[in-house]
């Protein structure tokens, strides 16, 4: 999230990692933001245990974070805040476990895939049961892009809608968050073999349906 | 990869939702809040758990001669000190943010809501807590405070302390809770839009009557160096404008209490005093240090802010505030829309300080990520 406040440099603009630096980012670029100066009592100190991961830490460092995995692979901005509630209400259960304080990110980011897979497997129930209220994801990509990428990104999340959970979430780790595919897997929490061959089935099943346009 | 695979990582970065502070705090809330009901629902469980178990036991003809009492539900904690001290959420708003902490005095500011406050005692380090113009100052003891649209509640839980306001004044000791109703706002004339929290003072007891001439009229200054800003910014303003001698340390101290005592605007003439009447001070670039503070955090003008950062790289000779001003001065553009200068700077900052303490929050707030 480079925007925090909305009024960061014009996205088209903005400095983009190159793929291979982006593929490790969620993973290797790990270290926490190092906290200002003066807030260094007020967070327990890098020589004492986890009690510095509370609540109110976790979520000013990471929320932003958390709500930009969600949002793209959600693509549905009403669902992000929930989202994220769930993902910092387990965070509070589970983050004690995490023994280095340099791994909450990733630990939060496959929270984070979790909780999205569940949401995605209720909304396929839902929409199958046809309680589901169908969304033309014109909106998911911001005001700035062209005609054409948001034609391209409400095609490609509409059909995303139409696939298994575990395939569309890979497939978006891979092609919309950018991670590795070693990354993808450990994100999804399966084997490398498992990720590679659900990506390569969504990308089929979208590359059929971008066919037939 | 596919074509279409690829056009669609061109979009990355244009996918990316609108991520607000004030959304930021809002979902904050709603996880506190359901933190809040998860801890009752456990705490209730426990509770029947336990008296289950007591039923039990008396069913059983056993006696019983202690039961576990079902554990108090655990607030969050806002901040906790390396001395012991804790301040922990009474309510799911709660904002505590650390305004200097330092080995003589602790000063943390509560933006909102309800908070507990655990202070281990230690005379040589006061510990003042700020909520908007009311000012908590103990030595070691366990209170609340919490801010509510009428007035200011203090609940006093260890110790006992002095609680007064411009209308009233009262004792308050362990067990004892005293509610401080909204009066007219202070004497001086404030620009600041809400005068709605009346000024309180919380006293401990033991730190007045071990202090000696407590009960003469302090004067500003030395209502300052207590921490009690609200009423110092009272004293000071009702001693009218020579009340300031033009010294850096005068013109600091006052722009203390105005920017602690709720009227920040009035600090912004004095520290740019500081900055014009004595550049060649060693506090200058402190004083321009804290004037961007105080425009960016409390007045919400970032331009000037960022100016004021600028500034005090300039005055800064000895070079211990620069890598912070230029960091804050990034933040500033950042939050004035200006992110191509917002950009420049950080691109100084990341050439001067690869590995800066702020490195990634000014990566982030440069655009450069």
């Amino acid at each position: 999230m480079s925007r925090p406040d909305g009024d960061g440099p014009p996205r088209d603009q903005a400095p983009r990692m190159p793929r291979d630096q982006g593929a490790i980012s969620l993973i290797r670029l790990v270290a926490p933001e190092p906290p200002p100066a003066e807030e260094l009592e007020s967070r327990p100190s890098a020589t004492e245990a986890l009690p510095a991961l509370d609540l109110d830490s976790l979520f000013r460092r990471y929320s932003s974070y958390v709500a930009a995995i969600a949002y793209r692979l959600l693509g549905r901005d009403d669902e992000v805040d929930d989202t994220i509630q769930e993902v910092f209400l387990a965070a509070v259960r589970g983050v004690h476990a995490v023994r280095d304080p340099a791994a909450v990110r990733a630990w939060l980011a496959r929270v984070t895939v979790r909780a999205a897979r569940q949401r995605l497997r209720k909304r396929r129930l839902r929409s199958f049961l046809g309680l589901d209220e169908p969304t033309t994801y014109d909106a998911v990509i911001d005001r700035s892009a062209t005609a054409e990428q948001r034609a391209l990104v409400a095609r490609v999340y509409r059909v995303l809608d139409g696939l298994p959970a575990n395939q569309r979430i890979a497939w978006s780790l891979r092609h919309i968050e950018g991670e590795a595919l070693e990354d993808v897997a450990l994100l999804s929490g399966c084997s490398l073999a498992t990720a590679k061959r659900r990506i390569a089935a969504a990308a089929h099943q979208i590359e059929e349906a971008f066919a037939d346009v | 990869m596919s074509d279409l695979a690829d056009r669609v990582e061109q979009t990355r970065e244009l996918i990316e939702p609108n991520w607000t502070p004030e959304r930021e705090s809002r979902v904050r809330g709603a996880v506190l809040a359901g933190l809040q009901r998860q801890r009752r629902r456990r705490t209730a469980l426990a509770v029947a758990a336990g008296a289950a178990i007591l039923l039990l036991g008396i069913f059983l003809g056993r006696r019983e001669t202690a039961v576990a009492r079902a554990p108090m539900p655990e607030a969050p904690v806002l901040v906790r000190l390396v001395d012991g001290s804790v301040v922990t959420a009474l309510s799911t708003d709660a904002r505590v943010e650390s305004v200097a902490i330092g080995p003589h005095a602790v000063t943390l500011q509560l933006d909102k809501g309800s908070a507990h406050f655990v202070v281990t005692p230690n005379p040589e380090r006061p510990f003042r807590v700020l909520a908007g113009e009311v000012t908590v100052t103990v030595l070691g003891t366990i209170f609340d405070v919490t801010i509510e649209p009428t007035g200011v509640r203090v609940g006093v839980e260890r110790g006992r302390v002095r609680v007064t306001s411009q209308s009233d004044a009262r004792e308050l000791g362990a067990g004892q809770a005293g509610f401080f109703a909204i009066t007219a706002p202070a004497a001086a004339p404030s620009a600041a839009p809400v005068p709605a929290i009346p000024e309180v003072e919380v006293t401990d007891l033991a730190d007045v009557a071990a202090r000696p001439g407590a009960h003469a009229a302090p004067s500003w200054r030395a209502l300052a160096q207590e921490g009690a800003y609200g009423p110092a910014f009272a004293r000071l303003a009702a001693e009218g404008p020579n009340a300031v001698r033009d010294t850096p340390e005068d013109l600091l101290l006052a722009a203390d209490v105005a920017r602690l005592g709720g009227h920040p605007e009035r600090a912004v003439p004095l520290l740019e005093r500081v900055m014009s009447g004595h550049p060649f001070d060693s506090r200058a670039p402190l004083a321009a240090f804290t004037l961007g503070r105080t425009l960016l955090e409390q007045l919400g003008r970032p331009r000037p802010a960022a100016r004021a950062f600028a500034t005090a790289r300039q005055l800064d000779r000895a070079g211990a505030l620069t890598q912070d001003a230029l960091a804050r001065e990034v933040e500033a553009w950042s939050r004035a829309g200006e992110a191509e200068k917002a950009r420049e700077r950080a691109n100084e900052y990341l050439k001067r300080y690869p590995t800066g303490r702020r490195a990634a929050a000014v990566r982030r707030l440069g655009g450069l990520e």
